[in-house]
């Protein structure tokens, strides 16, 4: 059974809707959750969920990730990544913890080491 | 010292019937204060400048939302950042005092002698000030692809059916000053059955945003409500204001309520 989403659409701080499509790089300090089409990097301190209609043609960083939509670029999670079954994933990913679903679609490198960062702490 | 500014026609024409009440009750609590009453928009520009440069370091606004967006505007203007706001709220529109916990003109009179200060930056749209919120509604709820650019760095383009932006912190204490930005898909509003029947949007049409500045073009010209005032144009700068203004509320500002 999936886990739970560390956000939901309700409670996501920023919330990209299905028919938005953004140009550009979007950073945040909270929680941001996409169903729709982000062309840039998107960065936050906070977690991200990119719902199953989402697609980031660019970067994620953020502490927690959550995909059920379409990346196509690297992910950088301080934390975590989960990939649900309907994810698809064209980039590398660096996250120091990942679940991948059966059915996920993932073509690029996975480093789950520490990043500099947290190995400094 | 109180200076009072009354549109005598907002509402229904409600201030004439508490006058000698609400004048009673304010040299009761000691802070009456000479009553201006307006005519049009002007009036309460001159009338507040007027006032500030006289001494008055509180102005109330008597009225609706429109009045005391009057009266922030005229404040504003002024320049004078330690004159306070204070707004005994009359007639049927009377958003922002809810939002700052003032329930009724008899709390509002307990309130101003209270004296509890919250301050708020306003945000600026076009060459108008506001504080409350800056509604655009599409004509006959076409979706029509609007652009948006937010904080100069990305740009949205979406079917947009509404565009809310408001001050996050006016709704939450705890929040910084920052435009919350809402945007309504291109589902239409539901209608007076649907509402009955207990149909909402879906929340998943709606996107919100937070931005310091945002410019949004729009295919055709369209109403803005802001803070109940209208204007119309197809291109809106709004951004946040670096001036803060200074409201007497039923908060102070780390959100105790009184």
């Amino acid at each position: 059974m999936a886990k739970k989403s560390p956000i939901q659409p309700d409670t996501a701080d920023t919330i990209i809707s299905r028919d938005l499509r953004i140009k550009g790089n979007l950073s945040s300090d909270n929680d941001i959750w996409i169903d729709g089409v982000v062309e840039g990097d998107v960065t936050t301190q906070g977690n991200i969920s990119v719902g199953e209609s989402g697609k980031i043609l660019g970067g994620v960083s953020a502490t927690e990730i959550r995909v059920s939509g379409t990346i196509h670029g690297d992910i950088n999670a301080v934390e975590s990544t989960v990939c649900d079954s309907t994810a698809e994933i064209d980039g590398d990913i660096h996250s120091p913890r990942l679940s991948v679903e059966s059915g996920a679609v993932i073509s690029g490198r996975i480093d789950m080491g520490r990043s500099e960062t947290n190995e400094e702490e | 010292m109180y200076h009072y500014i009354v549109n005598p026609s907002s509402g229904d024409r409600s201030f004439d019937g508490i006058a000698s009440k609400l004048k009673a009750k304010l040299r009761q609590l000691g802070i009456d204060g000479p009553f201006d009453k307006t005519i049009d928009v002007k009036d309460t520009a001159k009338i507040t400048h007027a006032a500030i440069r006289s001494g008055a370091q509180t102005i109330v606004a008597v009225g609706g939302d429109k009045t005391v967006n009057e009266v922030i505007t005229a404040v504003n203007e002024s320049g004078k950042s330690s004159t306070s706001i204070g707004i005994i709220p009359l007639g049927h529109r009377n958003t922002l005092a809810g939002q700052v916990g003032i329930t009724d003109w008899q709390h509002a009179t307990e309130l101003l002698a209270a004296r509890r200060l919250r301050s708020f930056r306003l945000m600026d749209v076009n060459d108008y000030s506001f504080i409350q919120s800056c509604e655009i509604q599409m004509p006959n709820d076409d979706s029509l692809d609007s652009l948006i650019e937010v904080d100069g760095s990305y740009r949205v383009k979406a079917p947009m059916s509404r565009c809310r932006i408001s001050n996050t912190r006016l709704s939450n204490p705890h929040l910084s000053d920052e435009l919350l930005v809402q945007i309504y898909g291109g589902q239409p509003e539901p209608g007076l059955f649907d509402r009955l029947v207990g149909r909402s949007r879906d929340e998943r049409d709606i996107s919100q945003l937070h931005a310091r500045v945002i410019a949004l073009e729009l295919p055709a010209d369209v109403t803005a409500q802001v803070d109940g005032r209208p204007i119309v144009d197809r291109h809106f700068r709004i951004r946040l204001s670096q001036k803060p203004v200074r409201i007497i509320s039923a908060r102070y500002d780390n959100g105790d309520n009184i």
